[in-house]
Protein backbone atom coordinates (compact mmCIF):
# COMPACT_ATOMS: atom_id res chain seq x y z
CA UNK A 1 0.00 0.00 0.00
CA UNK A 2 0.55 3.70 -1.05
CA UNK A 3 1.99 5.65 2.21
CA UNK A 4 -0.81 8.22 2.45
CA UNK A 5 -0.60 11.85 2.89
CA UNK A 6 -1.19 11.74 6.45
CA UNK A 7 1.68 8.80 6.82
CA UNK A 8 3.87 11.37 5.34
CA UNK A 9 2.85 14.42 6.95
CA UNK A 10 3.24 11.88 10.26
CA UNK A 11 7.39 10.95 8.84
CA UNK A 12 8.51 14.68 8.07
CA UNK A 13 7.27 15.61 11.35
CA UNK A 14 9.32 12.97 13.06
CA UNK A 15 12.55 14.30 11.04
CA UNK A 16 11.12 17.55 11.82
CA UNK A 17 11.39 16.82 15.72
CA UNK A 18 14.90 14.79 15.80
CA UNK A 19 16.79 17.40 13.65
CA UNK A 20 15.56 19.91 16.50
CA UNK A 21 16.63 18.05 19.29
CA UNK A 22 19.82 17.73 17.46
CA UNK A 23 20.10 21.12 16.78
CA UNK A 24 19.24 22.42 20.72
CA UNK A 25 21.47 19.13 22.15
CA UNK A 26 24.26 20.59 20.04
CA UNK A 27 24.17 24.80 20.54
CA UNK A 28 23.69 23.23 24.71
CA UNK A 29 26.77 20.95 25.04
CA UNK A 30 24.44 18.03 26.11
CA UNK A 31 26.10 15.94 23.51
CA UNK A 32 29.63 17.17 21.87
CA UNK A 33 29.14 19.53 19.12
CA UNK A 34 32.96 18.81 17.93
CA UNK A 35 31.65 15.67 17.26
CA UNK A 36 27.99 16.24 16.16
CA UNK A 37 27.78 19.90 15.27
CA UNK A 38 24.50 21.33 15.00
CA UNK A 39 22.87 20.75 11.38
CA UNK A 40 22.60 24.10 10.75
CA UNK A 41 26.43 24.59 11.21
CA UNK A 42 26.68 21.79 8.36
CA UNK A 43 24.37 23.33 6.26
CA UNK A 44 26.55 26.26 6.31
CA UNK A 45 29.14 24.10 5.36
CA UNK A 46 28.09 23.84 2.09
CA UNK A 47 28.81 27.49 0.62
CA UNK A 48 32.36 26.98 2.11
CA UNK A 49 32.96 23.93 0.55
CA UNK A 50 31.72 25.33 -2.35
CA UNK A 51 34.09 27.95 -2.85
CA UNK A 52 37.00 25.21 -2.19
CA UNK A 53 35.98 23.77 -4.99
CA UNK A 54 33.38 20.86 -3.62
CA UNK A 55 32.17 20.91 -7.43
CA UNK A 56 34.86 20.05 -8.77
CA UNK A 57 35.53 16.78 -6.03
CA UNK A 58 32.07 15.77 -6.81
CA UNK A 59 32.37 15.35 -10.23
CA UNK A 60 35.85 13.71 -9.87
CA UNK A 61 34.23 11.13 -7.99
CA UNK A 62 31.01 10.36 -10.20
CA UNK A 63 33.76 10.23 -12.96
CA UNK A 64 35.80 7.61 -10.99
CA UNK A 65 32.34 5.93 -10.78
CA UNK A 66 30.21 6.36 -13.25
CA UNK A 67 33.44 5.34 -15.82
CA UNK A 68 34.09 2.22 -13.56
CA UNK A 69 30.69 1.09 -13.64
CA UNK A 70 30.18 1.79 -17.74
CA UNK A 71 33.86 -0.11 -17.86
CA UNK A 72 32.35 -3.40 -15.59
CA UNK A 73 28.82 -2.84 -16.36
CA UNK A 74 28.56 -3.26 -20.02
CA UNK A 75 30.63 -6.16 -20.09
CA UNK A 76 28.70 -7.69 -17.25
CA UNK A 77 25.28 -7.13 -19.36
CA UNK A 78 26.59 -8.69 -22.37
CA UNK A 79 28.10 -11.79 -20.95
CA UNK A 80 25.15 -12.33 -18.44
CA UNK A 81 23.55 -12.21 -21.67
CA UNK A 82 25.15 -14.62 -23.47
CA UNK A 83 25.58 -16.95 -20.24
CA UNK A 84 21.66 -16.95 -19.50
CA UNK A 85 21.11 -17.63 -23.20
CA UNK A 86 22.97 -20.38 -24.37
CA UNK A 87 22.89 -23.46 -21.59
CA UNK A 88 26.44 -24.68 -22.41
CA UNK A 89 27.77 -20.99 -22.05
CA UNK A 90 26.31 -21.64 -18.11
CA UNK A 91 27.65 -24.87 -18.27
CA UNK A 92 31.18 -23.88 -18.94
CA UNK A 93 30.96 -20.30 -16.78
CA UNK A 94 29.22 -21.25 -13.87
CA UNK A 95 32.43 -23.00 -11.87
CA UNK A 96 34.57 -19.77 -12.97
CA UNK A 97 31.25 -17.30 -11.32
CA UNK A 98 30.78 -19.56 -8.78
CA UNK A 99 34.63 -19.16 -7.56
CA UNK A 100 35.33 -15.04 -8.44
CA UNK A 101 31.44 -13.71 -7.69
CA UNK A 102 32.07 -14.32 -4.03
CA UNK A 103 35.49 -12.53 -3.58
CA UNK A 104 35.09 -8.92 -2.23
CA UNK A 105 36.59 -7.67 -5.27
CA UNK A 106 38.43 -4.17 -3.28
CA UNK A 107 41.06 -6.75 -1.86
CA UNK A 108 42.44 -6.96 -5.37
CA UNK A 109 43.09 -3.09 -5.29
CA UNK A 110 46.57 -3.33 -3.83
CA UNK A 111 46.93 -5.70 -7.02
CA UNK A 112 45.64 -3.21 -9.38
CA UNK A 113 48.55 -0.49 -7.72
CA UNK A 114 51.52 -2.83 -8.59
CA UNK A 115 49.80 -3.43 -12.18
CA UNK A 116 49.05 0.27 -12.98
CA UNK A 117 50.80 2.04 -10.40
CA UNK A 118 48.80 4.83 -7.91
CA UNK A 119 47.04 6.42 -11.21
CA UNK A 120 43.40 6.45 -12.20
CA UNK A 121 43.58 3.64 -13.91
CA UNK A 122 43.94 1.29 -10.89
CA UNK A 123 40.61 3.16 -9.44
CA UNK A 124 39.24 2.29 -12.44
CA UNK A 125 39.95 -1.62 -12.02
CA UNK A 126 38.66 -2.43 -9.14
CA UNK A 127 35.14 -0.39 -9.34
CA UNK A 128 34.74 -2.12 -12.75
CA UNK A 129 36.03 -5.40 -11.50
CA UNK A 130 33.07 -4.62 -8.31
CA UNK A 131 30.75 -4.07 -11.14
CA UNK A 132 31.40 -6.94 -13.42
CA UNK A 133 29.60 -9.36 -11.19
CA UNK A 134 26.21 -7.98 -10.38
CA UNK A 135 25.39 -7.05 -13.29
CA UNK A 136 26.52 -10.43 -15.08
CA UNK A 137 24.51 -12.54 -12.79
CA UNK A 138 21.58 -10.53 -12.44
CA UNK A 139 21.51 -10.11 -16.25
CA UNK A 140 22.15 -14.11 -16.50
CA UNK A 141 19.15 -14.68 -14.12
CA UNK A 142 16.79 -12.15 -15.74
CA UNK A 143 17.68 -13.95 -19.30
CA UNK A 144 17.59 -17.86 -18.09
CA UNK A 145 13.89 -16.88 -16.67
CA UNK A 146 12.20 -16.04 -19.71
CA UNK A 147 9.44 -18.20 -20.71
CA UNK A 148 10.61 -20.33 -23.04
CA UNK A 149 6.57 -19.95 -24.41
CA UNK A 150 7.78 -15.73 -25.93
CA UNK A 151 10.66 -17.54 -27.71
CA UNK A 152 8.40 -19.82 -29.67
CA UNK A 153 5.63 -16.47 -30.09
CA UNK A 154 8.55 -15.20 -31.54
CA UNK A 155 10.04 -18.16 -33.59
CA UNK A 156 6.47 -19.41 -35.08
CA UNK A 157 5.84 -15.88 -36.84
CA UNK A 158 9.31 -16.92 -39.09
CA UNK A 159 11.61 -14.40 -36.60
CA UNK A 160 14.98 -14.88 -36.56
CA UNK A 161 18.08 -15.09 -33.95
CA UNK A 162 18.26 -11.35 -33.84
CA UNK A 163 14.55 -11.01 -33.62
CA UNK A 164 14.53 -13.63 -30.45
CA UNK A 165 17.59 -10.85 -29.33
CA UNK A 166 15.57 -8.12 -30.49
CA UNK A 167 12.16 -8.76 -28.91
CA UNK A 168 12.51 -11.69 -26.45
CA UNK A 169 15.74 -11.95 -24.58
CA UNK A 170 16.65 -7.48 -24.57
CA UNK A 171 13.25 -6.88 -23.05
CA UNK A 172 12.56 -9.61 -20.83
CA UNK A 173 16.04 -9.56 -19.02
CA UNK A 174 15.89 -5.86 -18.79
CA UNK A 175 13.68 -5.90 -15.27
CA UNK A 176 16.66 -8.06 -13.75
CA UNK A 177 19.39 -6.50 -15.64
CA UNK A 178 18.09 -3.09 -14.29
CA UNK A 179 18.49 -4.68 -10.16
CA UNK A 180 21.68 -6.01 -11.20
CA UNK A 181 22.67 -2.15 -12.37
CA UNK A 182 20.64 -0.97 -9.30
CA UNK A 183 23.43 -3.73 -6.99
CA UNK A 184 26.14 -3.08 -8.55
CA UNK A 185 25.70 0.95 -8.47
CA UNK A 186 25.31 0.51 -4.70
CA UNK A 187 28.06 -1.19 -4.33
CA UNK A 188 30.31 0.57 -6.94
CA UNK A 189 30.31 3.51 -5.14
CA UNK A 190 31.16 2.09 -1.94
CA UNK A 191 33.90 1.21 -3.68
CA UNK A 192 34.96 4.41 -5.44
CA UNK A 193 34.67 6.10 -2.00
CA UNK A 194 36.70 3.65 0.06
CA UNK A 195 40.10 3.72 -2.62
CA UNK A 196 39.14 7.80 -2.29
CA UNK A 197 39.91 7.35 1.39
CA UNK A 198 43.17 5.67 0.93
CA UNK A 199 44.93 6.55 -2.21
CA UNK A 200 43.55 9.94 -3.60
CA UNK A 201 44.28 13.61 -2.69
CA UNK A 202 40.36 14.48 -3.90
CA UNK A 203 37.25 13.26 -4.65
CA UNK A 204 34.27 13.35 -1.77
CA UNK A 205 35.88 10.26 -0.02
CA UNK A 206 39.26 12.48 0.04
CA UNK A 207 37.19 15.54 1.63
CA UNK A 208 35.38 13.27 4.22
CA UNK A 209 38.93 11.60 5.15
CA UNK A 210 40.93 15.02 5.15
CA UNK A 211 37.80 16.18 7.30
CA UNK A 212 38.15 13.91 10.34
CA UNK A 213 42.14 14.40 10.27
CA UNK A 214 41.72 18.05 10.04
CA UNK A 215 39.10 17.69 12.53
CA UNK A 216 36.56 20.18 10.31
CA UNK A 217 34.10 17.91 11.23
CA UNK A 218 31.06 19.78 9.43
CA UNK A 219 33.08 18.88 5.99
CA UNK A 220 32.75 15.10 7.02
CA UNK A 221 28.69 15.74 7.73
CA UNK A 222 29.16 17.84 4.08
CA UNK A 223 30.59 14.79 2.48
CA UNK A 224 28.07 12.24 4.04
CA UNK A 225 25.35 14.27 2.65
CA UNK A 226 26.75 14.41 -0.75
CA UNK A 227 27.36 10.39 -1.10
CA UNK A 228 23.78 10.00 0.58
CA UNK A 229 22.00 12.12 -2.11
CA UNK A 230 24.31 10.20 -4.93
CA UNK A 231 23.11 6.82 -3.74
CA UNK A 232 19.12 8.27 -3.35
CA UNK A 233 19.74 9.69 -6.90
CA UNK A 234 20.98 6.21 -8.44
CA UNK A 235 18.27 4.31 -6.79
CA UNK A 236 15.16 7.06 -7.75
CA UNK A 237 16.47 7.13 -12.00
CA UNK A 238 16.53 3.18 -11.54
CA UNK A 239 13.15 2.98 -9.62
CA UNK A 240 11.78 5.64 -12.37
CA UNK A 241 13.65 3.34 -15.73
CA UNK A 242 11.95 0.02 -14.12
CA UNK A 243 8.76 1.58 -13.93
CA UNK A 244 9.19 2.78 -17.68
CA UNK A 245 10.25 -0.68 -19.20
CA UNK A 246 8.64 -2.88 -16.95
CA UNK A 247 5.14 -1.49 -16.02
CA UNK A 248 3.50 -5.62 -16.02
CA UNK A 249 6.29 -5.96 -13.05
CA UNK A 250 5.87 -3.01 -11.30
CA UNK A 251 1.59 -4.07 -10.84
CA UNK A 252 2.65 -7.44 -8.69
CA UNK B 1 -4.04 -24.84 -50.09
CA UNK B 2 -3.57 -28.40 -48.62
CA UNK B 3 -0.89 -29.70 -46.39
CA UNK B 4 -0.54 -33.74 -45.84
CA UNK B 5 1.02 -35.73 -42.80
CA UNK B 6 2.44 -38.70 -43.48
CA UNK B 7 3.16 -41.15 -40.71
CA UNK B 8 4.69 -38.53 -38.41
CA UNK B 9 5.92 -39.80 -35.13
CA UNK B 10 7.52 -38.10 -32.68
CA UNK B 11 9.42 -38.95 -29.05
CA UNK B 12 10.77 -37.07 -26.18
CA UNK B 13 14.07 -37.80 -24.77
CA UNK B 14 16.96 -40.80 -26.20
CA UNK B 15 17.27 -44.11 -26.74
CA UNK B 16 15.63 -46.29 -23.72
CA UNK B 17 13.99 -43.56 -21.92
CA UNK B 18 12.25 -41.69 -24.87
CA UNK B 19 8.63 -41.08 -24.17
CA UNK B 20 6.45 -41.23 -27.05
CA UNK B 21 4.49 -38.48 -27.66
CA UNK B 22 3.19 -38.96 -31.20
CA UNK B 23 2.70 -42.64 -33.23
CA UNK B 24 2.49 -42.43 -37.08
CA UNK B 25 0.12 -39.73 -37.42
CA UNK B 26 -1.31 -39.33 -41.14
CA UNK B 27 -4.32 -36.88 -42.33
CA UNK B 28 -4.75 -34.18 -45.01
CA UNK B 29 -6.34 -31.05 -44.82
CA UNK B 30 -7.19 -28.69 -47.84
CA UNK B 31 -9.35 -25.18 -48.58
CA UNK B 32 -10.77 -23.54 -46.22
CA UNK B 33 -11.56 -26.16 -43.65
CA UNK B 34 -12.22 -26.36 -40.52
CA UNK B 35 -10.30 -29.27 -39.19
CA UNK B 36 -10.41 -29.74 -35.18
CA UNK B 37 -8.22 -32.64 -33.61
CA UNK B 38 -10.07 -33.83 -30.37
CA UNK B 39 -7.84 -35.92 -28.05
CA UNK B 40 -7.34 -36.92 -23.98
CA UNK B 41 -4.96 -34.61 -21.97
CA UNK B 42 -1.63 -35.79 -23.06
CA UNK B 43 -2.12 -37.19 -26.25
CA UNK B 44 0.53 -35.07 -27.92
CA UNK B 45 -2.35 -32.46 -29.37
CA UNK B 46 0.08 -29.41 -29.35
CA UNK B 47 3.27 -31.21 -30.59
CA UNK B 48 0.92 -32.23 -33.74
CA UNK B 49 0.15 -28.45 -33.98
CA UNK B 50 3.47 -27.60 -33.15
CA UNK B 51 4.94 -30.05 -35.92
CA UNK B 52 3.07 -28.41 -38.36
CA UNK B 53 4.34 -25.09 -37.19
CA UNK B 54 7.94 -25.75 -37.55
CA UNK B 55 8.92 -25.20 -34.32
CA UNK B 56 9.70 -28.92 -33.49
CA UNK B 57 10.61 -31.47 -36.12
CA UNK B 58 9.38 -34.91 -36.23
CA UNK B 59 11.21 -38.12 -35.04
CA UNK B 60 9.81 -39.67 -37.99
CA UNK B 61 7.76 -39.02 -40.95
CA UNK B 62 7.20 -35.63 -42.89
CA UNK B 63 4.89 -32.79 -43.51
CA UNK B 64 3.99 -32.21 -47.12
CA UNK B 65 2.92 -28.64 -48.10
CA UNK B 66 1.17 -27.83 -51.29
CA UNK B 67 3.87 -25.69 -52.98
CA UNK B 68 5.89 -25.74 -56.11
CA UNK B 69 8.58 -25.06 -54.37
CA UNK B 70 8.13 -27.65 -51.58
CA UNK B 71 8.75 -24.75 -48.98
CA UNK B 72 6.27 -24.83 -45.79
CA UNK B 73 3.42 -22.98 -45.55
CA UNK B 74 2.73 -19.91 -43.67
CA UNK B 75 1.26 -20.39 -40.23
CA UNK B 76 0.15 -18.64 -37.52
CA UNK B 77 0.02 -20.47 -34.13
CA UNK B 78 -2.75 -19.29 -31.55
CA UNK B 79 -1.15 -20.68 -28.09
CA UNK B 80 -3.48 -21.55 -25.23
CA UNK B 81 -2.30 -19.14 -23.15
CA UNK B 82 -2.60 -16.39 -25.61
CA UNK B 83 1.08 -15.57 -25.52
CA UNK B 84 1.02 -12.01 -25.93
CA UNK B 85 4.51 -10.83 -25.13
CA UNK B 86 4.08 -8.72 -21.40
CA UNK B 87 7.04 -6.24 -22.33
CA UNK B 88 4.94 -5.14 -25.50
CA UNK B 89 1.09 -3.25 -25.94
CA UNK B 90 -1.76 -4.46 -27.83
CA UNK B 91 -0.70 -2.96 -31.28
CA UNK B 92 2.85 -3.77 -31.04
CA UNK B 93 2.15 -7.30 -29.82
CA UNK B 94 -0.50 -7.64 -32.92
CA UNK B 95 1.83 -5.96 -35.27
CA UNK B 96 4.21 -8.59 -34.52
CA UNK B 97 2.17 -11.26 -36.71
CA UNK B 98 3.47 -9.10 -39.19
CA UNK B 99 7.25 -8.12 -37.88
CA UNK B 100 9.21 -10.93 -39.72
CA UNK B 101 7.23 -10.99 -42.96
CA UNK B 102 7.91 -7.91 -46.27
CA UNK B 103 5.89 -5.60 -44.38
CA UNK B 104 7.09 -1.75 -43.67
CA UNK B 105 7.04 -1.18 -40.14
CA UNK B 106 4.29 1.82 -40.65
CA UNK B 107 2.19 -0.96 -42.58
CA UNK B 108 2.44 -3.46 -40.17
CA UNK B 109 0.88 -0.84 -37.60
CA UNK B 110 -1.75 -0.12 -40.10
CA UNK B 111 -3.04 -3.55 -40.40
CA UNK B 112 -2.39 -4.36 -36.60
CA UNK B 113 -4.95 -1.61 -36.23
CA UNK B 114 -7.20 -2.79 -38.13
CA UNK B 115 -7.94 -5.92 -36.69
CA UNK B 116 -7.67 -4.95 -33.18
CA UNK B 117 -11.00 -2.97 -34.38
CA UNK B 118 -12.71 -5.78 -35.70
CA UNK B 119 -12.07 -7.61 -32.47
CA UNK B 120 -13.33 -4.71 -31.09
CA UNK B 121 -10.30 -3.40 -28.81
CA UNK B 122 -9.56 0.13 -30.53
CA UNK B 123 -9.72 1.42 -27.27
CA UNK B 124 -6.83 -1.14 -25.39
CA UNK B 125 -4.63 -0.32 -28.18
CA UNK B 126 -2.20 0.82 -25.97
CA UNK B 127 -2.79 -1.03 -23.04
CA UNK B 128 -0.34 -4.16 -22.03
CA UNK B 129 -1.14 -7.53 -21.75
CA UNK B 130 -1.53 -7.57 -18.25
CA UNK B 131 -3.93 -4.59 -17.98
CA UNK B 132 -6.62 -6.59 -20.18
CA UNK B 133 -8.86 -9.85 -18.39
CA UNK B 134 -7.76 -13.32 -19.50
CA UNK B 135 -10.52 -13.39 -22.56
CA UNK B 136 -9.61 -9.73 -24.22
CA UNK B 137 -6.00 -11.48 -23.97
CA UNK B 138 -6.85 -14.01 -26.33
CA UNK B 139 -8.80 -11.94 -28.50
CA UNK B 140 -6.00 -10.16 -29.36
CA UNK B 141 -4.01 -13.61 -29.91
CA UNK B 142 -6.75 -14.12 -32.63
CA UNK B 143 -6.28 -10.99 -34.04
CA UNK B 144 -2.47 -11.31 -34.12
CA UNK B 145 -2.76 -15.02 -35.65
CA UNK B 146 -5.56 -13.30 -38.27
CA UNK B 147 -3.08 -10.09 -39.31
CA UNK B 148 -0.13 -12.68 -40.50
CA UNK B 149 -2.95 -13.59 -43.15
CA UNK B 150 -1.56 -17.45 -42.55
CA UNK B 151 -1.92 -19.86 -45.24
CA UNK B 152 -3.17 -22.34 -42.06
CA UNK B 153 -4.07 -21.13 -39.22
CA UNK B 154 -3.35 -23.36 -36.14
CA UNK B 155 -4.99 -23.11 -32.92
CA UNK B 156 -4.00 -24.64 -29.82
CA UNK B 157 -7.04 -24.97 -27.49
CA UNK B 158 -7.36 -21.34 -27.56
CA UNK B 159 -10.01 -21.22 -25.29
CA UNK B 160 -9.02 -23.89 -22.63
CA UNK B 161 -8.06 -21.49 -19.92
CA UNK B 162 -11.42 -19.60 -20.06
CA UNK B 163 -14.56 -19.48 -18.15
CA UNK B 164 -17.42 -21.22 -20.03
CA UNK B 165 -19.25 -18.07 -20.53
CA UNK B 166 -16.30 -16.44 -22.06
CA UNK B 167 -15.88 -19.47 -23.93
CA UNK B 168 -19.22 -19.31 -25.76
CA UNK B 169 -19.10 -15.44 -26.71
CA UNK B 170 -15.10 -15.53 -27.88
CA UNK B 171 -16.16 -19.10 -29.83
CA UNK B 172 -18.51 -17.29 -31.91
CA UNK B 173 -16.46 -14.31 -32.14
CA UNK B 174 -13.85 -16.76 -33.88
CA UNK B 175 -16.48 -18.15 -36.27
CA UNK B 176 -17.27 -14.58 -37.18
CA UNK B 177 -13.35 -13.24 -37.92
CA UNK B 178 -12.98 -16.60 -39.52
CA UNK B 179 -16.30 -16.26 -41.42
CA UNK B 180 -15.04 -13.12 -43.19
CA UNK B 181 -10.80 -14.45 -43.30
CA UNK B 182 -11.64 -17.83 -44.17
CA UNK B 183 -8.68 -20.11 -44.28
CA UNK B 184 -7.36 -23.77 -43.74
CA UNK B 185 -7.74 -23.67 -39.43
CA UNK B 186 -6.33 -26.55 -37.76
CA UNK B 187 -8.06 -26.91 -34.40
CA UNK B 188 -7.04 -28.80 -31.01
CA UNK B 189 -8.95 -29.36 -27.93
CA UNK B 190 -10.50 -31.87 -25.41
CA UNK B 191 -13.80 -30.15 -25.91
CA UNK B 192 -16.14 -32.46 -27.65
CA UNK B 193 -19.01 -29.17 -27.75
CA UNK B 194 -16.63 -27.15 -29.03
CA UNK B 195 -15.49 -29.42 -31.95
CA UNK B 196 -18.59 -30.33 -32.65
CA UNK B 197 -19.37 -26.35 -32.78
CA UNK B 198 -16.50 -25.09 -34.79
CA UNK B 199 -15.88 -27.78 -37.41
CA UNK B 200 -16.21 -28.68 -40.68
CA UNK B 201 -14.59 -32.47 -40.01
CA UNK B 202 -13.55 -33.74 -36.52
CA UNK B 203 -10.28 -36.27 -36.22
CA UNK B 204 -10.65 -38.42 -32.90
CA UNK B 205 -7.03 -38.82 -31.32
CA UNK B 206 -5.85 -41.49 -28.90
CA UNK B 207 -4.26 -41.63 -25.49
CA UNK B 208 -0.43 -41.44 -25.53
CA UNK B 209 1.28 -41.83 -27.63
CA UNK B 210 -1.30 -40.17 -30.09
CA UNK B 211 -2.53 -41.94 -33.26
CA UNK B 212 -5.81 -41.09 -35.23
CA UNK B 213 -9.01 -43.22 -34.28
CA UNK B 214 -11.55 -41.92 -36.07
CA UNK B 215 -12.80 -39.25 -39.00
CA UNK B 216 -16.05 -37.78 -38.20
CA UNK B 217 -17.81 -35.02 -40.76
CA UNK B 218 -19.77 -32.12 -39.19
CA UNK B 219 -22.42 -31.81 -41.48
CA UNK B 220 -23.99 -28.50 -40.17
CA UNK B 221 -24.40 -25.51 -42.86
CA UNK B 222 -22.90 -22.20 -41.84
CA UNK B 223 -23.10 -19.56 -40.15
CA UNK B 224 -23.80 -21.53 -37.20
CA UNK B 225 -25.18 -20.83 -33.85
CA UNK B 226 -25.08 -22.43 -30.70
CA UNK B 227 -28.29 -24.61 -31.45
CA UNK B 228 -26.78 -26.73 -33.71
CA UNK B 229 -25.64 -28.64 -30.47
CA UNK B 230 -29.14 -29.42 -30.04
CA UNK B 231 -30.03 -31.36 -32.75
CA UNK B 232 -29.81 -35.23 -33.73
CA UNK B 233 -26.80 -34.95 -35.39
CA UNK B 234 -25.23 -33.68 -33.06
CA UNK B 235 -26.11 -35.71 -30.39
CA UNK B 236 -24.95 -38.54 -32.71
CA UNK B 237 -21.29 -37.20 -33.10
CA UNK B 238 -20.90 -36.33 -29.51
CA UNK B 239 -21.71 -40.26 -28.58
CA UNK B 240 -19.33 -41.42 -31.50
CA UNK B 241 -16.48 -39.02 -29.84
CA UNK B 242 -17.49 -40.23 -26.65
CA UNK B 243 -17.15 -43.98 -27.13
CA UNK B 244 -13.69 -43.11 -28.50
CA UNK B 245 -12.74 -40.84 -25.69
CA UNK B 246 -14.59 -42.60 -22.76
CA UNK B 247 -12.42 -45.74 -23.58
CA UNK B 248 -9.05 -43.49 -23.83
CA UNK B 249 -9.10 -41.66 -20.96
CA UNK B 250 -10.19 -44.50 -19.12
CA UNK B 251 -7.05 -46.08 -19.95
CA UNK B 252 -5.16 -43.41 -19.20
CA UNK B 253 -6.16 -43.08 -15.72
CA UNK B 254 -6.05 -46.99 -15.02
CA UNK B 255 -10.12 -46.57 -14.74
CA UNK B 256 -11.66 -50.57 -15.18
CA UNK B 257 -13.43 -50.95 -18.52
Amino acid sequence: MKPTAKDRAIAAAIAVVLFAAWELAARNEWISSTIFPPPTRILAGFPRLWREDLLENVSLTLMRFLGGAMLGGIPGIVFGLIVGWSPRMRRIADPFLAALHPIPKIVLFPLFIVIFGVSEWSTLAAIALTVFFPTLINAAAGARDISPLYFEVVRSYGGSRMALFRHVLLPGSLPMILSGVRIAANIGLLVTIAIEFTVTTRGIGSIIWLAWQTMRIENLYVGVIVCSLIGITINATIQWLLQRVAPWQMRE
Amino acid sequence: MSFALHEVAKAYGHDRRATPALAGVSFAARGAEFLTIVGPSGCGKTTLLKIIAGLIAPSAGRVAFDDPAGARLRTSLVFQDHGLLPWYDVHENVALGLRFQDVGRAEARERARHFIVQVGLERFLRHHPHELSIGMRQRVGIARAFVADPQILLLDEPFGSLDAQTKLVLQQELLRIWQEHRKLVVHVTHDIEEAILLSDRILVMSGRPGRIREEIRVPFARPRDLGVLDTRDAADIRRRIWDILEEEVRQSLWVPQ
